[in-house]
């Protein structure tokens, strides 16, 4: 497997990771000569009191300017107006973020608005690629999920409401200072969570390594990842207080996140996008699902890539002892049996096929007859740009059908 | 159940092409009108860069020419800084250049030497100073990417010394001054990468920059294009020095430099990694992917652990040979390793790191004999 001939790699986000690493908070702040954080998180977290261990570990004159645990699931412009204000009123001079995705983004998006000196916080005119080009405050990111990575990546998505639509920004400088990758963090993560989000860091790894802007740094993240998912995964799920797994999940979920940021992701991606947009089915079931076949799909171009896989979904034996030409085809099945894995031990919550996913109410939100819209809309993310494999929208929707019934694309 | 903290604070831009975004990039980290700092040496290096900006009409605040064994080459750099109002650094050459070069930024952004300075202290920098590094090939040992050395040779370790982007060009890199010494600069890639690899206890990320160091040597030794077998071991030099930054007190690297008065640096870490394997740990997956990398043959990465071990010895010491054919077997000498115990002693190198170099000093004279 040759290197990429060019490549970009930059992964400036300083790493705490251990059993007690959120009281470290006060020493990095110490560091960076900041001393009135502003916290932001959700009332769940807040009320599991980790948010203590925090200001436990501050030093002589430290203390949180204000705690805000009101954000809503999906981030947007409004709340980030409110949080800056209140964020100039009780003279913070840095963030820190402890939630999941919607949390850390609306972060990103207070610290826009309150470092770049927006009228009126209206952080708008930053919105898109590269518009933030200057240092932003000191920002501390604490994930509380381990699967989207976003305490890695340079990206923030913030809806404006009255427009309905979301904002992209994207700009090295929205990346967090460090991240503390605490295990007492994900304890409480209830099992089909862990799963799904779990499989979700899964497939950044994954098609961070096959897909075409991968390179030689991205890779390495990338099975490292692979490797740590596969091992700790199952037992993150089936013990859900085993702090060494959970530790492990945040680290790989992390590398994954690292890994897909310099390297961008796939087809995968592209599909879990409008299949969660459209029939609201949540982000890491999607991928869950559609993994494996995208892994089918793109063997033909990228075969020896996604049999290699096979080293750290499987191990060496299985490997060796397989053909090369079969290869892919066993890496595709080691993640199935994975899911598999997974759904014994969620007791048969998590999904392995579309048909099987039921939300909250047990409905099924993905029908038959919803899967050529999703194809037809699919096509136009902007992630297929990455796949080895193109993609037209029969390929999308034969994909869609053969991961709706749960059947091999072979 | 806590791991060492990661940073890599530099982004990495490599292969054919790279330079052509440096402009791009030094507006990135408001870098408007940098001073150029080149070796004396590595003139077809700096004409490259210089044709670079040039063709993306980037204003050059002024160039600042460095002779190798220049005093106080740093002192210069600030003088030329301020005089000709730059405000940024971009510095092209080896490992004592970029040293000077890291000095002046830390002088230029918190307004005093770096050895009146305490960076284990909160420090609000006076100015921002964007520092910006185009790699040629350099075999000495120098400093890690986040290390400054003093001139009494103590390493301070801070983020603040971290290159804000280093660029690896096979346009620069085939012209580096030392490309007849790439060989030697591979090897010791090689084995800081393998030191690194060694420590279980650092940071996963720092041992994926190292087994990503180790593709690339290995994809070095069978490229035929020089510039881009330059720029391979150029890659693998940085990230096996970032892996490194992410690691345990390494002993054996630290060491090195005090054996044969540091003139073979990859030649002791040969003789060094050979004394140390029986000692060294490594986690099965790594031998795993690092054989996958550096053996041809499927069959290497058949085998249980022991068997994983010798092939990766096996591996390294084939590759050492491919990189350095006239290396030979250098065994340390009792005299050797007593003057080098000496030297640790004397040295700037702090109580903790001169314990680990004189503990694996003395576990070599025991072995020697």
């Amino acid at each position: 497997m040759k290197t990429s001939p060019y490549f970009e790699f930059q992964s400036k986000v300083r790493i705490f990771a251990g059993s007690n690493s959120l009281e470290k908070i006060g020493e990095d702040m110490e560091l960076r000569g900041v001393s009135r954080p502003m916290i932001l998180s959700s009332r769940t977290v807040a009320r599991s009191g980790l948010l203590g261990f925090i200001e436990k570990g501050y030093r002589p004159g430290m203390e949180t300017g204000v705690t805000d645990t009101d954000i809503p699931a999906d981030s947007d412009l409004e709340t980030v107006r409110r949080l800056a204000a209140l964020y100039t009123e009780k003279g913070c001079d840095c963030l820190i973020a402890v939630g999941g995705g919607s949390v850390i983004d609306t972060a990103k998006g207070v610290n826009i608005a309150v470092s770049l000196g927006c009228r009126g916080y209206d952080i708008t005119p930053y919105a898109g690629a590269g518009m933030v080009k200057e240092k932003l405050k000191p920002l501390t990111v604490v994930p509380t999920t381990s699967g989207s990575g976003s305490e890695a990546t340079i990206v923030a998505v913030i809806a404006d409401t009255a427009q309905s639509k979301k904002l992209l920004f994207t700009s090295p400088y929205l990346l967090p200072d460090t991240a503390v990758l605490d295990p007492r963090v994900t304890l409480s993560l209830p099992p089909l969570l862990t799963a799904q989000t779990g499989m979700d860091a899964l497939t950044h790894a994954c098609e961070a390594f096959f897909c075409l802007a991968r390179n030689p740094v991205s890779d390495a993240f990338a099975l490292e990842a692979i490797r740590t998912i596969v091992r700790y995964l199952p037992t993150a799920v089936a013990e859900p207080s085993d702090e060494e797994a959970r530790l492990q999940m945040a680290i790989a979920s992390n590398l994954a996140g690292t890994a897909f940021s310099n390297s961008m992701v796939g087809m995968v991606h592209t599909l879990g996008h409008t299949v969660g947009a459209i029939a609201h089915v949540p982000h890491g079931a999607c991928m869950a699902v559609l993994l494996p076949y995208a892994m089918e799909y793109n063997a033909r171009k990228a075969g020896e890539r996604i049999g290699a896989l096979l080293t750290v979904l499987e191990n060496e034996k299985a490997f060796l002892s397989t053909p090369k030409e079969k290869r892919p085809q066993a890496a595709a099945n080691a993640v199935r049996r994975l899911n598999e894995k997974l759904k014994t031990l969620t007791q048969g919550a998590h999904a392995v096929c579309f048909k099987e996913y039921r939300n909250k109410n047990g409905e099924m939100p993905v029908t038959r007859d919803l899967l050529p819209r999703i194809a037809n809309e699919a096509v136009n993310d902007g992630s297929i740009f990455y796949n080895p494999e193109e993609l037209s929208r029969s390929d999308a929707l034969r994909v869609l059908e053969a991961a709706y019934e749960g059947v091999s694309l072979n | 159940m806590n791991i060492r903290p990661f940073y890599s604070g530099s982004k990495i831009i490599s292969g054919r092409g790279a330079l052509d975004t440096l402009s791009f990039e030094l507006t990135g980290v408001n870098a408007r009108k940098p001073l150029l700092i080149a070796a004396e040496n590595e003139r077809a290096a700096e004409k490259a860069v210089i044709r670079a900006l040039k063709a993306t009409v980037t204003v050059i605040g002024g160039i600042c020419r460095c002779r190798n064994g220049e005093e106080n080459p740093a002192k210069t750099i600030v003088r030329t800084f301020d005089s000709l109002g730059c405000d940024s650094l971009l510095a092209i050459g080896n490992a004592d250049l970029i040293n000077a070069v890291k000095t002046a930024r830390a002088e230029l952004s918190f307004g005093r030497p770096p050895a009146e300075t305490d960076f284990t202290r909160p420090l609000a920098p006076r100015r921002a100073v964007a520092f910006v590094t185009v790699a040629v090939l350099t075999p000495e040992p120098g400093a890690l990417p986040d290390e400054l050395i003093l001139d009494s040779g103590a390493r301070i370790p801070s983020p603040a010394f971290y290159p804000d982007a280093v660029f690896i060009d096979p346009r620069v890199t085939g012209k580096s001054a030392a490309v007849s010494r790439r060989g030697e600069t591979a090897a010791a890639a090689l084995f800081s990468a393998v030191f690194a690899l060694s420590d279980a206890q650092s940071h996963p990320a720092a041992r994926a920059c190292a087994l990503a160091a180790l593709q690339q040597i290995s994809e070095a030794a069978g490229t035929r294009s020089l510039p881009e077998q330059t720029r391979l071991i150029a890659d693998a030099r940085f990230l096996s020095k970032t892996a490194l930054t992410g690691s345990r007190f390494v002993p054996e690297i630290a060491a090195a430099p005090f054996l044969d008065g540091g003139k073979n640096p990859a030649e002791t870490l040969k003789m060094l990694f050979e004394c140390a394997f029986p000692a060294l740990s490594f986690a099965k997956d790594d031998l795993i992917h690092s054989l996958m990398n550096l053996v041809p043959d499927e069959s290497a990465i058949d085998g249980d652990e022991q068997t994983l071990r010798r092939e990766f010895e096996a591996a390294v010491l084939r590759l050492t040979e491919r990189l350095l054919p006239e290396s030979g077997n250098k065994k340390p000498t009792r005299s050797g390793l007593s003057e080098a115990a000496e030297a640790v002693r004397r040295s700037a190198l702090n109580k903790e790191q001169k314990d680990g170099c004189l503990r694996m000093l003395q576990n070599l004279m025991e072995a020697a004999e």
